[in-house]
């Protein structure tokens, strides 16, 4: 089975453990996250005529983007940033995580999850924003509570790295 | 002019000539000059270097030059071409220092004296090997359990083996966390560029880890990390780099590119138990049963005594006449013995004593009277009034008598002997019976008739010899006494009167018998009891046989005596 390794990148608390949380096996606890900056994951996606592997480096956010550990990017096939709709912080962050990841990683696909769309009607961000957010790249709504689009995000960052 | 001159050239050369101005053109034209110089560029070297040195002096500074030049654009480049070179030299020299260290080392803990060098020490002692030996034999102690071939960039796991003995979890996650962990650790404590973790414990367990340009190889160590664990991994991803470098330089992700690479790790899953301890000698466990044994031996042992003691005692006093034995048994140690036995039978304590060894034996006795023969006899010979010539015998029961015995004693004996227990019958065919009294009479008789008192011619009144009387009369009283003794009556004696032939019949009849009176007169003067004397004629006496001799005879008559 082809393996990839993949990144979950964001600001803080935008949710991106939670998102995974209820899709993926997991052997190590939360708390690695405070601890080693990152918590390895893993979930197995069934694309078409194959299936993938993909280790999920779910990397401890920081609000302060320059903290980002680049060093946790390295060999990452793919990238999955997530932005919290209800936080517009939380898109600049991402933006330039975005930018610091498409230099250190040559050729990666990555995604943007919009998150918490089920609080939709408290989103900060303006419809500009998320064109913005279009113009970069595939954005895909998502909300870990209902689970919604989740499995998607990961099957599609999966296709894209094929 | 110069086109004639050409031509002119042409007409002579003719052919030849653009060949030459075509060789001119190519020596003249770097590009061209140099693609036909590459041609035969390496032949020509060759031959040179077979020819002298020259070309390694020329060349040398420019190499030199190169590869300053390549260090200081990328280093990492030239470290990744060298890197399968470097391994092997590095690690010979470490090795030989780790030796040097290990050595040290050893004096060192030579020297010391702490509780498990001294157990080694006695193990040594023990075993007789030199007490290094010892020390690395329970040093070596460990068992790899996994290992895993982690891609270096993407930090996914390309391989992983594992023991049975391992406890695995999602490997691919693991190796995933190994790199994170790397990361963090180096991140947080590294002083220096390019200090690299290779060790990671956790109580018994040691995770190491080797790294190539493209590859990490790590491995799970229970116990003791052996000496040759690191060469070994070393060695190993420097091969998986020599034949997988494109593999692993672009690694898509896809493991069973690497599936073939399987029996390369599996050979680093190293056991090694610590056989010194678990095949050791259990001391302990010999010492028990040792203990075991001898204490079953020796209570083994002491049972057997007892009873072979017990086995020969009973037989000999089975075999003794006049004992039964009925019972046998140890109490503690004491065997206590109940039997019958006769009055007559051996002392049964006189039959043990000398081959007592340390046992107590206590007898119950009940009598009894045995009808064996040998004890019969003992109790014949007990009972019998002795006799200086008897010999006695008892076979089946019946007593057999031999030898001579006088007819007293045969007659008491008659009286008494069916009171001997055991004695159901006498044989005295044997037996020799003599009567003392009897003979005494016989021969009494014998002396007194021999006697014969003589007369003168003529004469009645002999003159008798007093001493002859006093003698013939007591010989008569004693014969007498001891008639009535054997027979309960006096005897008689007819004393009979004999005369020559001279004168008439009836004058000799009255002379025999004056001559027989006188003679009666004599004794009975001498205290001879006169009823037991009857003087007779010889004419008139039944033993009358003409004999005509002046002579007086006795005739002696013991009544019942045959």
């Amino acid at each position: 089975m082809l393996q990839k390794k993949i990144c979950l990148l964001g600001a803080f608390s935008v949710g991106k453990t939670s998102l995974i949380q209820r899709y993926v096996s997991s052997l190590f606890d939360d708390k690695y996250l405070t601890t080693v900056g990152v918590k390895i994951d893993k979930k197995v996606v069934e694309l078409a005529d194959q299936k993938m592997m993909l280790m999920i480096w779910d990397l401890a956010g920081e609000d302060d983007y320059n903290s980002l550990k680049l060093n946790h990017l390295r060999g990452a096939s793919g990238y999955i940033l997530v932005v919290d709709g209800t936080r517009p912080k939380s898109l600049e962050v991402a933006l330039e995580i975005h930018r610091l990841a498409q230099e250190a990683l040559v050729d990666a696909a990555f995604l943007i999850a919009v998150n918490k769309a089920d609080l939709q009607d408290q989103w900060m961000l303006t419809e500009q924003d998320i064109d913005g957010l279009k113009s970069l790249g595939t954005v895909v709504l998502t909300s870990a509570k209902s689970g919604d689009n989740v499995e998607s995000l990961f099957t599609e960052l999966a296709m894209g790295m094929l | 002019m110069e086109s004639d001159l050409n031509r002119v050239k042409k007409i002579i050369l003719g052919d030849e000539y653009d060949e030459l101005l075509k060789l001119r053109d190519e020596i003249n034209d770097d590009g061209k000059f140099a693609k036909l110089v590459s041609n035969i560029i390496a032949e020509a070297l060759k031959a040179r270097a077979a020819k002298d040195d020259s070309i390694s002096e020329a060349l040398s500074a420019t190499i030199d030059q190169a590869i300053s030049s390549s260090i200081n654009q990328d280093p990492k480049k030239l470290a990744q071409s060298l890197y399968p070179i470097m391994g092997p030299a590095i690690r010979k020299s470490i090795s030989e220092t780790m030796q040097q260290m290990l050595d040290n080392l050893n004096q060192l803990l030579e020297d010391s004296v702490s509780s498990q060098s001294l157990r080694w020490r006695f193990d040594a002692w023990r075993t007789g090997r030199p007490y290094s030996e010892i020390m690395m034999l329970n040093t070596l102690e460990y068992s790899v359990e996994q290992v895993f071939l982690i891609h270096r960039e993407t930090s996914l796991l390309i391989h992983h083996q594992f023991s049975e003995f391992a406890d695995t979890r999602d490997p691919d996650m693991v190796s995933s966390m190994f790199s994170a962990i790397q990361d963090f650790i180096e991140d947080s404590f590294s002083t220096q560029e390019g200090d690299l973790l290779d060790t990671l414990r956790l109580g018994e367990l040691s995770i190491l880890l080797t790294r190539g340009p493209y590859a990490v190889l790590a491995v799970v160590v229970r116990g003791r990390i052996p000496e040759g664990l690191r060469n070994s991994l070393s060695t190993t991803l420097e091969s998986l780099h020599r034949l997988k470098k494109s593999e692993l330089a672009n690694y898509g992700g896809d493991p069973d590119d690497f599936a073939d690479i399987a029996d390369d790790l599996k050979k680093l899953l190293l056991v090694q138990r610590k056989e010194a301890k678990e095949k050791g000698k259990p001391w302990l466990a010999m010492v028990a049963i040792t203990a075991m044994l001898s204490l079953s031996g020796y209570w083994y042992y002491i049972e057997d005594q007892a009873a072979q003691f017990r086995a020969s005692l009973v037989s000999l006093l089975s075999q003794e006449p006049g004992l039964v034995v009925l019972s046998s048994e140890f109490d503690d140690d004491v065997l206590s013995i109940t039997l019958l036995a006769d009055p007559l039978a051996k002392d049964p304590s006189e039959i043990v004593d000398p081959i007592q060894e340390g046992f107590t034996v206590s007898f119950s006795m009940y009598s009894h009277l045995s009808a064996l023969d040998e004890i019969v006899g003992r109790r014949v010979t007990s009972v019998l009034i002795p006799s200086p010539q008897l010999q006695t015998d008892v076979r089946d029961g019946r007593l057999f008598l031999s030898g001579r015995v006088d007819g007293d004693w045969l007659a008491e004996f008659n009286g008494y002997w069916p009171a001997i227990t055991g004695v159901n019958a006498i044989d005295i065919s044997a037996l020799n019976v003599f009567y003392p009294r009897r003979e005494a009479i016989a021969e009494a008789i014998e002396t007194l008739q021999s006697i014969q008192i003589d007369f003168e011619k003529g004469d009645t009144a002999a003159e008798l010899d007093d001493a002859l009387i006093t003698d013939l009369a007591a010989q008569i009283m004693q014969l007498n006494a001891v008639a009535i003794e054997e027979t309960g009556r006096p005897i008689n004696i007819d004393i009979v009167g004999y005369t020559d032939e001279t004168g008439s019949e009836q004058l000799n009849q009255r002379v025999g018998l004056e001559r027989a009176r006188s003679v009666r007169t004599a004794l009975v003067g001498a205290g001879a009891t006169s009823t037991l004397l009857t003087p007779y004629s010889a004419f008139n006496h039944p033993s009358y046989d003409g004999l005509a001799e002046r002579i007086v005879r006795l005739v002696v008559t013991v009544e019942s005596l045959d």
